[in-house]
């Protein structure tokens, strides 16, 4: 080996090193450099490039409908669209530069979108003259919002430049007011009343976007579209009947403006609990909430709590019952007025000593004759079974401001307001609560949770049906039918011919109460409730109705509210094609004579 | 090989002379090389016939696929157009089909509410009748506009119409009445019994038979 040869190979090992390390380098800071765009800034490149030449657009998810039990849309969304305009590029069309036929003014635009939307050119000009009086750069002007479909693409089909419409999803409420009260409304962009808001969960969609490059025309260019899809939001099902729901309500209007009153409230319910119908007046037009008072917009049925009366003493009567201290034919002697120490209850008519059996006590609505049954029964007893029949807490419908007006302690009652809760004063309910107390003594004595929601219906069609609980056994079954069987003679022997209907058994009970005034300082001797509730048919209980009428001018007692209970009974009659009773009314003595052999 | 690896194997210490193994060689016959041919022309000419139909098919599918997309945008814009359209035939179907409008059209046909049904029991092979008669029946419009309002109805033309109808029907001149300028007022004598039927509506006695509606 020669040293020539050696010092040969050393520099070509040294060649090979640099070569190699170089190599390396050069390797090293290309793997550098696309960690640093791959991973580390690749967030803000990809933004950038999309931003270049990428295109997002929002897939709106459509808001899910409101159906009543037979799938009569009562509420749903429809795509509306926003007349959206740059004032600063308004200007007229010429043949040659822009794709019109002749020249096109913006005047002669204005009064085209005009004849399309039905305003006035005029008005138009005018708002577009004031937006560049404001800002002579302004880019963006409202000019018409709530473009339906054929409008749209008419507008569309005009080819305006400077026009950009801009889609703008709305609901509509296709029956009006009909179950305009529990549907409720939206506001600009969150529901604000009613099944609306409670069920909002199940309603709302969620938004999809889709997100793509586009070529000079618009078109997306293959394989660049990614699509996160919107998801359309449930439909909620009502236990409602529109049909039945609408003749309520007509009839409860009318008797509203027939009497006079300030509102009318009416409930329709089955006896498993399911709510047919809630007809209120005034109620609201969800199309146009506006255009209702403030007070008119929700329901009162749900949000009104208000003192009963006596239409209450079915509960007090079902309760002594079903303790064993009393059976209907019990004898007493009632005077018109009971008093015993610190304590004075009337009847609302004085009248001499009656003989009245317990039943005849309950029929003739006797508040002195009630308090003397009542004696032997705790109050406290007395509150476990008005808890049981539902008082004291939210319906399980929980409709949004619904008042669950709580029981007061039974312990902490003076010694009057412990007698007037039995005849149904000093104690305060709301409507719904008083019509679901019925439907236990109509269901054979079990409380069944009251339904308004039938189910929700998601976008996958898997069906919700919302949690309600168990009934509750109230009071027994002979004790239901036998509150029946007595309320059954306030139809048939009150004295109001307007009352029954031949050869059906109806039971009810009517009752006057009298309205707090709103800042509690004690009765308004003006202001009446006046009422009826009632199930039907007594032999086979399919519904209960409760109607009821604030402060009535032309008839002030209960007996204005009777022609109006027996004419909803009398629709439901028909309209669920309901078989008159077999079995005869069984017959209760209501008076008792003395000299008896 | 190289002159390196030689010396390194030189450097190996060498099997033991006297190993056991013996070892038959002996020379293979010489491997026949094919001879080497010159390239064919025709080779060249497949190779780039390759080449270019592939280039050729490439360009093909890309304008296919460019097609298609101009299609599918074509379809998905049809698909829009004609979701619109369904939409806004149901919207009005809902909106036709709503309670108020059956009411408002059926009286306006002159129909009546039907009777309620007939009952046959088997017991007493008799029928037995349905509910009496309501106390109050008024017509879903009267002078004052429907009784459960729906704004969207005031929108469709022959409700608009019928609703306006009724209401001129209930607010029609009486004489004394106080009138637009320009409106005459009218004869007494033709006019007195619309103004009777028109002040009726509002001022029935409760539980008041009233008449169907579209029975006068």
């Amino acid at each position: 080996m020669s040293v020539a040869a050696s010092a040969k190979r050393s520099s070509d090992r040294v060649r090979t090193v640099v070569v190699a390390i170089l190599t390396f380098a050069l390797l090293a800071a290309f793997v550098v450099r696309l960690a640093d765009i791959q991973l580390v800034r690749a967030e803000a490149l990809n933004a950038e490039a999309d931003g270049r030449r990428g295109v997002t657009q929002t897939i709106f998810g459509t808001r899910g409908p409101i159906v009543d039990a037979n799938g009569t849309v009562l509420a749903e969304s429809v795509d509306r669209w926003d007349l959206t305009i740059s004032p600063r590029y308004t200007r007229d069309l010429q043949p040659g530069i822009d794709r019109v036929d002749e020249t096109l003014t913006v005047g002669d635009a204005l009064v085209q979108i005009g004849a399309i939307t039905g305003q006035d050119p005029v008005d138009l000009q005018a708002k577009i003259l004031a937006e560049l009086e404001r800002d002579p750069d302004s880019d963006y002007l409202l000019l018409v919002d709530g473009l339906d479909v054929a409008q749209f693409e008419a507008v569309r089909d005009l080819g305006l430049p400077y026009v950009y419409l801009r889609l703008n999803p709305q609901r509509v409420y296709p029956a009006g007011s009909v179950a305009g009260n529990l549907v409720g409304f939206m506001g600009a962009d969150e529901p604000l009343a009613g099944v609306e808001r409670s069920e909002d969960e199940c309603l709302a969609a969620e938004d999809g976007a889709r997100v793509f490059d586009r070529g000079a025309d618009g078109t997306p260019i293959p394989g660049s579209m990614t699509t996160r899809p919107a998801v359309d939001g449930g439909s909620v099902q009502l236990t409602i009947d529109a049909d039945v729901q609408f003749q309520m309500q007509q009839l409860t209007q009318q008797y509203t403006s027939q009497l006079r009153a300030r509102s009318g409230t009416s409930i329709v319910m089955r006896t498993d609990g399911s709510i047919v119908a809630v007809a209120e007046s005034a109620t609201v037009d969800p199309n146009d909430p506006t255009a209702s008072d403030a007070r008119d917009r929700g329901s009162r049925a749900f949000t009104a709590a208000y003192e009963p009366g006596s239409i209450f003493k079915a509960f007090s009567f079902a309760a002594m019952l079903d303790l064993g201290i009393i059976t209907p034919r019990d004898e007493l002697s009632v005077p018109w007025t009971y008093t015993a120490p610190g304590v004075r209850v009337r009847d609302a008519l004085s009248h001499e000593v009656k003989q009245w059996t317990a039943a005849g006590i309950l029929v003739n609505s006797s508040n002195s004759g009630m308090v003397r049954l009542a004696e032997p029964m705790s109050t406290a007893d007395y509150y476990e079974y008005l808890d049981r029949f539902g008082f004291g807490e939210t319906t399980a419908v929980d409709f949004a401001g619904e008042q669950p007006v709580p029981l007061r302690n039974p312990a902490n009652l003076d010694a009057q307001t412990q007698l007037n809760v039995l005849f149904g004063q000093g104690i305060a309910a709301t409507p719904i609560q008083v019509a679901s107390a019925y439907q236990a003594l109509a269901n054979g004595g079990v409380h069944l949770p009251a339904r308004l929601i039938a189910g929700c219906t998601d976008a996958e069609g898997e069906v919700t049906v919302p949690e309600v609980g168990e009934g509750e056994r109230v009071v027994s079954d002979t004790t239901a039918r036998q509150t029946l069987e007595v309320l059954e003679n306030v139809v048939t022997d009150y004295g109001y011919d307007t009352f029954p209907i031949e050869g059906y058994r109806i039971a009810a009970k009517t009752g006057t109460a009298q309205m707090a005034y709103e800042d509690g300082s004690g009765y308004d001797p003006n202001r009446m409730m006046i009422s009826v509730a009632g199930v039907f048919p007594v032999d086979d209980p399919q519904f209960v109705v409760l109607t009821m009428y604030d402060s009535p001018q032309t008839i002030r007692t209960s007996g204005g509210a009777i022609p109006a209970f027996h004419d909803m009974v009398n629709l439901l009659i028909r309209h669920f094609d309901i078989p008159p009773s077999t079995t005869e009314q069984p017959e209760i003595p209501l008076e008792w004579t003395a000299d008896q052999p | 090989m190289t002159s390196l690896s030689v010396l390194d194997l030189h450097a190996q210490p060498l099997p033991a002379p006297d190993a056991p193994a013996e070892r038959h060689l002996r020379a293979l016959p010489t491997p026949r090389v094919a001879p080497r041919r010159a390239p064919r022309l025709v080779h060249g000419v497949i190779a780039l016939a390759g080449l270019a139909g592939i280039v050729c098919a490439q360009l093909g599918l890309s304008v296919v696929i460019s097609e298609g997309a101009y299609r599918m945008s074509a379809l998905q814009a049809e698909s829009t157009s004609l979701a619109r359209a369904e939409q806004s035939v149901a919207e009005e179907l809902a909106v036709l089909s709503s309670p108020q409008h059956v009411a408002v059209a059926g009286a306006e046909l002159g129909m009546l509410a039907g009777q309620p049904s007939q009952f046959l029991t088997l017991a007493s092979t008799s029928t037995a009748g349905g509910p009496d008669a309501l106390h109050m029946q008024v017509p879903a419009v009267d002078g004052f506009g429907m009784y459960v309002p729906n704004s969207l109805l005031t929108a469709q033309p022959q409700v608009a119409a019928s609703v306006a109808h009724v209401q001129a029907a209930a607010i029609e001149p009486y004489p004394g009445m106080l009138l637009p300028a320009g409106a005459s007022a009218p004869a007494i004598e033709a006019t007195a019994p619309a103004a009777v039927q028109a002040v009726e509506p509002t001022t029935v006695a409760p539980g008041t038979l009233l008449p169907a509606p579209g029975q006068e």
